[in-house]
């Protein structure tokens, strides 16, 4: 890890950023939403004391809702099928929050495990992330539950992160951050000592009490048909945790042909809607909400875990902001396991 | 004067309903959730207030299988009851087989406070019909009718094109999660049209043009039904204004039929019904 | 003594799908036809059962397939051969315009007419109207734009392709 401290603002590093030969994704404000994509000046940027995390994460940017993967054509009885390059596009999401850039960490094993998805991976290896630090974490955020902090620079190239006097420092972890911080003269190239984390201790302490993990698993390792589950018989079933989640990685596959021509293309899932698993023959093993909602957490707490040793959360507290009927991610599992949910 | 609680330990006690499905406080402040309460003393947990928005009669459609034997009961606004008549119209569930419980509502605020749009034109205070009343009967209240379509007069003065403008904006932003289906207490279809394959209508990305395939049917589905609880735009996390189509078609069923959904359980629904002198000036 | 009228060229030919039902339209475009009237070949007839079927899905996918116009009709009042199907049908295509026009699609696009099986000379007369004002209007290029983007294909096109023999 090497610190530098950076001269002018958070603003002035964006416009630097936009000078280089770049693509820009932050958040911003668009039409009521705000969320990370592409800008053109500094001004549209949300800084980050207008915005703890965004409606949707920047995971759009990387492995996108929709994207086409395949394409075919007919001649008779011939089917042609031809390959989707994916550009080889330079970008930097700044931005991010800890949470959102440690994800990232946690999706790569996903995408690079049997089958290497070259669609995620290229854009992937071309994207330097820069997180922001927060210092108010709200009161849905739960990051410290995971091995991560309100400054935590897990998964990210770079990591913003403001001393006790308010002087901006960056933390740079990744050869692709250094490769970045060497083209941004903002950044000045001399390494400093470390700051301290005066401001972020200050904001962890207002934050959810740590989830016991190693206790959850063993709760969901013996309560696969517990009656604990049917209390998530009011989920509604709709997507929006999995579609805001920076870590839910599921997607569809849907040929839509149009005459001789078609595209086969990639839609994001979620395994909250019934057609998730539903059979050909009819049959649905996970037949009732409280079943999928299981499948929810076992998924983030325990499955993902048994396989790649990290959780599928990281606690940036979107599903429980934004979901209708306040199912609460924590509370389930902290409440499966037999904790008092400290919130 | 009877208090939900009572109401609700009452009905449980002396087993009348199955179990009472209404308001608890959530996780977070502002937010309230569900409870499905099925004993005298689960029902202590029950509150109302004016964070209560969730349309619980999304609990009464067949998908969640609480119907049984025994009545439901179900703590409703009332913009909730009129749900449950057009669900009730649309033969989805019977009379008897719920047990109304209604609560007075001055309107209802969202975790963030804000007042839902559909409050600000409401003058109901209490529904028309219910089978208990928990709290005292409120004043009545004067609220000029024209206010529920006051939204929508923005689009009177915009060209074709414009309005093409404003939700292609809108819908450009859909990530078809579906939250506003599944939160919609009369979206039961037991298979959406959107996930039907053979022949797909509907198609399942998130390219502007499926979009709005999307959010046209979703509209025209609701069309002479929605009662506008503005659940769907609640539920909406993108802030896609899904309530002004909605309102747009209750504000065309009105003009043109004169029928305004759920205000009866017995009256026929607007398009299964026809009148031979119904307007149309507008065919050739 | 046979007129020849010159064709007149038009710089934009419009595509306009027609949804007619079996008992009346289909037969009143039929009796156009056998009665030798000349209208605009602009039209694709869709021959369907009622316009009680005419779902508002087959509306929307002729626009997503590139229609400029479309075109709906059937049996008059009191006419149908299932003997309210098109009252139904009034209910609800009168709302669906609104729909439409409200999220900004012009309107004049999508036609409503009745048309009954003795009628043919209407059915020409209405085809050639339509056709004309579709034709003023141009191409439907709003909904053209976002159907292309929704089916990136020819972006890909110059690459080669891998031989399949299905």
């Amino acid at each position: 890890m090497k610190i530098f401290k950076i001269t002018g603002t958070y603003k002035d590093l964006v416009e630097t950023l936009l000078s280089l030969d770049y693509k820009v994704i932050a958040p911003v404000n668009r039409n009521k939403l705000t969320r990370f994509d592409f800008i053109n000046s500094a001004d549209e940027v949300l800084s980050p004391d207008e915005v703890l995390n965004t409606v949707r994460p920047a995971k759009e940017h990387l492995f996108p809702m929709t994207e086409t993967v395949a394409r075919f054509s007919y001649e008779g009885k011939k089917l042609r099928i031809g390959d989707v390059e994916v550009p080889e596009e330079k970008s930097v999401i700044i931005g991010l929050r800890p949470c959102d850039a440690a994800a990232f960490d946690a999706i790569d094993k996903i995408f690079s495990y049997v089958y290497q998805d070259k669609f995620y991976l290229t854009r992937r290896n071309n994207t330097t992330l820069i997180s922001v630090a927060c210092e108010h974490p709200d009161n849905a955020c739960f990051c410290t539950s995971f091995g991560i902090s309100p400054d935590s620079a897990k998964g990210s190239d770079i990591l913003l992160k403001k001393s006790k006097d308010s002087s901006l420092f960056a933390f740079i972890s990744t050869e692709r951050g250094e490769d970045l911080a060497r083209t941004i003269n903002n950044i000045i190239p001399e390494e400093q000592p470390d700051p301290g984390r005066d401001l972020y201790e200050a904001a962890e302490k207002n934050m959810r009490a740590p989830l016991d993990l190693p206790k959850i698993k063993e709760a969901l390792n013996t309560n696969f048909e517990s009656e604990y589950w049917n209390e998530f018989s009011r989920c509604l079933g709709c997507g929006s945790c999995a579609y805001l989640c920076p870590t839910c990685h599921c997607f569809d596959i849907v040929d839509e042909v149009r005459y001789d021509k078609g595209i086969r293309k990639k839609n994001w899932d979620a395994c909250q809607f019934p057609l998730f698993t539903l059979h050909a023959s009819g049959h649905n093993p996970r037949d009732a909400q409280n079943k999928r909602y299981r499948q929810r957490l076992m998924h983030k707490f325990k499955y993902y875990h048994d396989r790649f040793d990290t959780h599928l959360c990281t606690g940036c507290g979107r599903c429980i902001r934004e979901c209708p009927v306040n199912i609460d991610i924590y509370e389930a599992a902290a409440e499966l396991c037999g904790c008092e949910a400290n919130i | 004067m009877e208090t939900l609680q009572n109401i609700a330990q009452g009905l449980l006690e002396r087993g009348d309903v199955s179990m009472v499905i209404g308001y608890t406080p959530g996780t977070i402040p502002g937010k309230t959730k569900t409870i499905f309460a099925r004993t005298p003393e689960a029902a202590q947990k029950l509150t109302f207030n004016e964070n209560c928005v969730n349309n619980l009669s999304i609990y009464l459609t067949r998908q969640y299988g609480n119907i049984g034997e025994k009545p439901v009961a179900l703590v409703v606004k009332a913009c909730d009851a009129r749900t449950v008549n057009v669900l009730i119209q649309e033969n989805q569930l019977k009379r008897e087989q719920v047990y109304l419980i209604a609560v007075p509502c001055n309107g209802v605020k969202d975790e963030h406070g804000v007042e839902q749009g559909k409050c600000k034109s409401c003058a109901q205070r209490v529904p028309k019909d219910y089978d208990a009343l928990a709290g005292e009967t409120p004043a009545p209240v004067e609220i000029d009718p024209t206010l529920r379509f006051k939204a929508l007069e923005q689009f009177d003065a915009m060209s074709p094109d414009e309005r093409w403008e404003f939700w292609m904006k809108e819908f450009e932003k859909c990530v078809k999660c579906y939250a506003c289906r599944q939160a919609c207490p009369l979206c039961y279809c037991e298979r959406c049209i959107t996930d039907k394959t053979t022949p797909r209508w509907i198609e399942p990305d998130t390219s502007t043009a499926a979009n709005l395939s999307w959010h046209i049917t979703r509209a025209f589905h609701l069309a002479g039904r929605c009662i506008g609880c503005g659940e769907c735009e609640r539920a909406c996390h993108q802030n896609i204004p899904l309530g002004l189509l909605n309102r747009k078609m209750a504000k065309e069923v009105f003009d043109n039929f004169g029928y305004r959904a759920g205000e009866s359980a017995e009256a026929k629904p607007v398009f299964a019904d026809f009148r031979y002198d119904d307007k149309e000036e507008f065919i050739r | 003594m046979s007129q020849h009228k010159e064709t007149i060229k038009h710089d934009f030919e419009p595509n306009i799908v027609a949804f007619v039902c079996n008992w009346c339209t289909y037969t009143g475009a039929d009796l156009a036809g056998t009665s030798r009237l000349k209208y605009e070949p602009n039209v694709r007839i869709i021959r369907l059962p009622c316009t009680g079927r005419i779902d508002y899905n087959l509306l929307l996918k002729a626009f997503e397939s590139g229609a400029d116009g479309v075109l709906v009709s059937g049996c008059h009042p009191n006419d149908c051969h299932y003997n309210l199907g098109n009252f139904h049908a009034r209910r609800r295509f009168t709302v669906f315009r609104q729909l439409l026009d409200f999220v900004g699609i012009d309107i004049r696009r999508i036609q409503f007419a009745w048309v009954s099986a003795a009628e043919g000379a209407k059915w020409a007369q209405l085809v050639t109207q339509v056709t004309n004002e579709v034709r003023e209007l141009g191409p439907f290029t709003n909904y053209k734009r976002i159907s292309e983007l929704s089916f990136p294909y020819k972006e890909l096109e110059p690459e080669p392709l891998e031989e399949v023999t299905a």
